[in-house]
């Protein structure tokens, strides 16, 4: 062997022993001959270990193939060896390096041997790959991110700010930043570039800036200082986020807030949610106001709510109370109770509430509304005092009326002429239909005013059906009506017999009054599906298409009524169906116009109670 | 004021003259003797002086209704067993009776109907 590092002279071999560089010789049979100090701590091993193959054993088993042929086609295209490549130590550890190689040739071209060096790029390559990483991370988010210098030009634009924005890098690129700030916003980017001189870092929370399209669009901005190597300040980067979504979804939800109090005010109406389980309230601002207490703040006590309620109706406030926070409680209830207001007046509220869909399972909770009633029970009961009155002031008159036409019937009959008995009979009969009215109106106001009560006791259908045709055969007669009765013999269920009646004479009068003359009323009394039904049908009239639901309306009265001046009050129909709805039986009217009508009334078969002796 | 025939004495109270006199020919003619007032305080007094035998009272009488009436009659011993029949144009019956706490021996609403009025009467004198 001849030249190389080995034989080189000693200066030269102190410079390869001292370069930070790993330096190795190879023969021309590839084994090697020497390796420098800094090659051995590279590859972690001991210059012994490199001699012959031993160089080839540190190469990573993954990358010996690679080097093979980078030796190889190095040789064959009469070049340098150069590669990049690994390095696996004996430690574990592995080492990226740049390899390079040279061919030492003798005078006559022969290879005497191969020179090579080794380079770690490891440091190198973790910085690449770092870079590589945060690069696509830039690129990848959804956020904006922007880099501007200190004169708040931009320099930097990632994909995220291109579609918040809508200016492409390109675009962007080069302007100034105030090309996304508002004009009544520059103040806000003054304030911030000042902060990034000073190298402190700014978040702006919720702020505006400008699309490229010129509409604003909400986002949230981090402002940061860059600095160079030295430390100081020479840009800023910004992370804006798009915060619209989150914004819209705010203001609607305010917009519905706002909307639900405000209609809340308006309508009277409070709500309120109560866990059982903490014995907590939550109040809406007019449930407070419902019960005169300042909106906001803490709910008050139980005790504080108490103190506010009328007397009288404690009881039943605090027994609902009690009955919601029982375990396992799920009931609807509703009732009125009356609230002393600071001025000294009573205000009536109807109070409402059920079990609330569960929030989280096992969480049980009530929900209900606390509405202002004071003027609509008022009115009600202006209402019921008028038709009281109203029923009395009639009725006092109608006393001596009747009392005293039946006086003139009785004891001076034999006085009067023919002539002066007719006009008495006309005052009595007429006096009785007033009388009529007058029991009507104060049923009705008995069943608007939820009094109205049946006697429960036994009612033969069949007969009570059979006397209201014998009563109303006169009147038919006169008009030439046929009247045809179909019922079985008996036909006994529980209700109030004179009700029943009231209900069969009613609907029969009123087929007799809408039927031309000659025509046909026909009442069946049958039993089916273990109802008791009463089925009443003319040839009348008939009904107006789209009118039948409206007919047991109090005081409605039926179009074709008006248009055929047929008299009435519009109060009987709803009579009936409250004596039918007393009896929980049901009514329906069926008709077609100029063919006639039926009424059909369905009663439960219920058991009538056992007779008692009447003793008298 | 007293007058008729010999199946007992009836007071009859009403502020409605004419209804006052009705009832008077009705019961005089089915031979009651009849007392008559034309307000609550009269028939209270006259109630407590004669004790008769049924007293018909107005529910709406002015100075003391019906049912005040009836309340005083049944605190006093004397009084306590003297059948009242309250006769009302009004409607609310049952709130006038839960207000007053007193249940009357009979109830008759205006108008009457005089056989049924007079079956009442002969039942609550019998």
């Amino acid at each position: 062997m001849t030249g190389g590092v080995r034989a080189a002279e000693p200066r030269f071999r102190a410079l390869a022993n001292s370069a930070p560089v790993g330096i190795y010789e190879l023969d021309s049979e590839g084994n090697c001959v020497y390796v420098n100090a800094h090659w051995c701590e590279l590859a972690g091993v001991e210059p012994e270990a490199a001699l012959g193959r031993g160089w080839m054993n540190v190469i990573h088993p993954d990358d010996l193939g690679l080097v093979v042929a980078e030796w190889t086609r190095a040789a064959e295209e009469n070049r340098g060896f150069l590669l990049e490549y690994r390095y696996l130590r004996p430690d574990g550890e592995i080492v990226w390096i740049v390899g390079r190689a040279a061919t030492v040739r003798g005078e006559d071209g022969e290879v005497l041997s191969y020179l090579g060096t080794a380079d770690d790029v490891t440091a190198r390559r973790d910085e690449e790959r770092e870079r590589q990483a945060l690069a696509a991370l830039v690129k990848a988010s959804t956020d904006a991110i922007i880099g501007k210098d200190l004169d708040g030009t931009i320099t930097s634009w990632n994909p995220g700010a291109e579609r918040i924005y809508g200016y492409s890098a390109e675009e962007a690129i080069g302007n100034p930043i105030e090309l996304l700030v508002p004009d009544d916003l520059t103040g806000e980017l003054e304030s911030i570039m000042a902060m990034i001189r000073k190298g402190e870092a700014v978040e702006t929370g919720e702020t505006q800036r400008i699309r490229k399209d010129g509409s604003r669009i909400d986002v949230s901005v981090t402002v940061s200082p860059v600095r160079d190597a030295s430390g100081s300040v020479i840009g800023a980067s910004t992370v804006a986020r798009d915060i619209s979504k989150r914004k819209l979804v705010e203001r609607q939800l305010d917009d519905e807030r706002r909307q639900l109090a405000e209609a809340q005010r308006l309508a009277k109406v409070g709500s309120w949610e109560f866990e059982p389980a903490s014995g907590r309230w939550r109040w809406s601002a007019q449930q407070f106001r419902n019960l005169d207490f300042e909106p906001g703040g803490e709910v008050p006590s139980l005790e504080a709510v108490l103190e506010r309620i009328h007397p009288d109706d404690r009881d039943q406030f605090r027994q609902h109370v009690m009955a919601m926070s029982r375990e396992g409680a799920a009931f609807d209830f509703v009732f009125d109770y009356r609230v002393m207001v600071s001025d000294g007046d009573l205000r009536t509220l109807e109070l409402r509430g059920g079990p609330a869909p569960d929030r989280a399972p096992g969480q049980r909770e009530f929900i209900g509304t606390t509405r202002d009633v004071t003027g609509e029970r008022d009115a009600e009961r202006l209402k019921d005092e008028f038709f009281s009155l109203v029923s009395h002031e009639l009725r006092t008159p109608l006393t001596s009326i009747i009392g005293y036409a039946e006086l003139l019937n009785e004891l001076e009959a034999q006085n009067l002429s023919e002539q002066g008995r007719r006009f008495v009979e006309v005052i009595d009969r007429n006096s009785r239909r007033e009388l009529n009215l007058v029991g009507d109106l104060l049923m009705l106001t008995r069943i608007s005013a939820g009094t109205f009560e049946i006697e429960f006791g036994r009612a033969d259908l069949a007969e009570i059906a059979a006397v209201a045709v014998e009563s109303a055969r006169p009147v038919a007669e006169k008009g030439g009506i046929e009247l045809v009765l179909e019922r079985p013999e008996t036909l006994v269920l529980g209700g109030d017999r004179h009700r029943l009646s009231q209900v069969a004479e009613n609907l029969l009068s009123n087929a007799i009054k809408f039927t031309p003359d000659g025509g046909r009323v026909t009442v069946t009394v049958t039993e089916a599906d273990g109802q008791a039904v009463l089925a009443i049908s003319d040839t009348g009239i008939g009904i107006v298409p789209g009118e039948a639901g409206r007919l047991f309306e109090p005081m409605y009265r039926a179009a074709d009524a008006e248009r055929h001046h047929i008299q009435g009050t519009g109060l009987g129909l709803a009579i009936v169906k409250a004596i039918v709805d007393a009896h929980e039986g049901t009514i329906e009217v069926e008709g077609e116009q100029g063919v006639g009508t039926t009424f059909t009334v369905r009663l439960p078969r219920r058991e009538p109670p056992r007779e008692t002796a009447v003793n008298d | 004021m007293t007058e008729g025939g010999d199946k007992g004495l009836v007071l009859v109270a009403d502020d409605e003259h004419d209804i006052v006199e009705l009832l008077s020919i009705l019961l005089r003619r089915e031979g009651y003797e009849v007392l008559t007032a034309s307000d609550g305080k009269q028939a209270l007094a006259l109630a407590q002086e004669h004790r008769p035998r049924l007293c018909i009272l107005d529910g709406t009488m002015p100075g003391m209704a019906g049912f005040e009436i009836l309340a005083t009659l049944r605190e006093d011993e004397r009084t306590a067993e003297v059948p009242v029949l309250i006769l009302t144009a009004t409607v609310n019956e049952e709130r006038e009776i839960r207000r007053h706490g007193v249940v009357p021996d009979g109830f008759v609403q205006k108008p009457f109907d005089s056989n049924n009025l007079l079956a009442e009467i002969s039942r609550l004198v019998r």
